[in-house]
């Protein structure tokens, strides 16, 4: 979203996230709505949310820590339980300070239990 | 002298006939035994030994009321763990069923076999533990792996189910007053205590429970022994 207007989507130029613990990016070309999959077996996942990955010059990595609470959702005997996440709040912060492109977060809805609706909205 | 003797030789011959014909007419006269049974599920017992997932018991109990009917009884308890698809958990409890037997089987005089059908009504009291699960997920940028402690894990107690169960069986006297028998029940689950954000996968007596319907089946294997009580008499015969 952008930071002077955050009703407005925003799309950052030439991102690319990762996780922190995982070698596997989330890729690199996305819309104005990303979605981060969140890790299971911790109340936190971090991602770096790298602006500007393939110029060196302009590079611009931020550190974002995500907590939440997990409180799985029983379906059925087939699927079992389904991984759901409530968001804390704040529910993220940047890890380094200094330099930061992201500037703040807003919670669209605090309890995530599906992959397609947006949940945390990144001012920048 | 000699003629005395003779005729008291008689009198008692006579005297012994007459009890021995007695005793043979006091048979004929028993229609049936009212007994009580009292035994094992032997099933339950050897499955605690050989899975080690499994321990269990059954006490099984009937009662001869009237020729053909019989009140019927089993209290067990159970604790099993099991792996559902991602859930791997441990139900334990109680159960007691009560309930009748209609014997088919036409006994010889005295004899108790059985050929029946009964119907049941059961009811368990249990607790149900989730030991581990793997999340349901269809990201798989993070590798699988189970949930072992804390989230959706942990114990649940309190739990209840109350079902019915048609039974069909039989009763075979092995040696004298020693029974072996073996029962099919098929079950209709009337309701149960759901825990919280889980569900009854396995309750004990009833079995597993699915999702797509209410029905089950269990089973026992008796060994019992026969406790007689009163004689019935063809001529009070009900």
């Amino acid at each position: 979203m952008d930071k002077e207007n955050p009703g407005r989507p925003k799309i950052p130029n030439d991102l690319l996230i990762r996780a922190l613990d995982n070698e596997n990016s989330l890729g690199s070309s996305f819309s104005d709505s990303i979605a981060l999959p969140l890790y299971i077996h911790k109340d936190f996942t971090q991602f770096e949310f790298i602006l500007n990955a393939n110029n060196d010059e302009m590079i611009n990595i931020d550190t974002i820590q995500i907590n939440y609470q997990r409180k799985d959702q029983y379906l059925n005997s087939a699927c079992g339980f389904r991984a759901t996440f409530v968001l804390n709040d704040p529910p993220a912060y940047v890890l380094q300070t200094g330099n930061d492109w992201i500037e703040g977060f807003t919670i669209k809805k605090d309890t995530i239990t599906d992959e397609t609706a947006a949940h945390l909205l990144f001012l920048h | 002298m000699q003629g005395v003797a003779q005729d008291e030789n008689i009198k008692k011959q006579t005297v012994i006939k007459d009890s021995l014909s007695l005793t043979a007419k006091k048979d004929s006269l028993i229609a049936y035994l009212k007994a009580l049974r009292l035994g094992t599920d032997l099933y339950r017992l050897i499955r605690s030994q050989a899975d080690p997932d499994f321990q269990g018991w059954e006490f099984v109990a009937d009662f001869r009321l009237k020729k053909e009917f019989y009140i019927a009884i089993e209290v067990g308890n159970e604790n099993h763990t099991l792996q559902r698809e991602q859930i791997n958990f441990t139900s334990s409890g109680s159960y007691l069923k009560l309930g009748f037997d209609y014997n088919l089987f036409e006994n010889w005089e005295g004899m108790d076999n059985q050929v029946y059908l009964g119907l049941r009504y059961a009811q368990s009291s249990h607790a149900q533990e989730v030991n581990s699960y793997l999340v349901y997920n269809r990201n798989h940028y993070w590798p699988d792996q189970e949930t072992t402690i804390g989230n959706r894990t942990g114990m649940r107690n309190g739990l209840s189910a109350s079902w019915i169960e048609v039974v069909a069986g039989i009763k075979v006297q092995l040696i004298k007053n020693f029974y072996m028998g073996f029962s099919g029940r098929l079950t209709r689950l009337l309701s149960d205590e759901k825990p919280e954000n889980f569900d009854n996968l396995y309750i004990p007596g009833f079995n597993r429970k699915t999702d797509e319907n209410s029905f089950g089946a269990n089973l026992n294997y008796t060994l019992t022994y026969k406790i007689p009580i009163v004689k019935i008499k063809k001529e009070n015969l009900d």
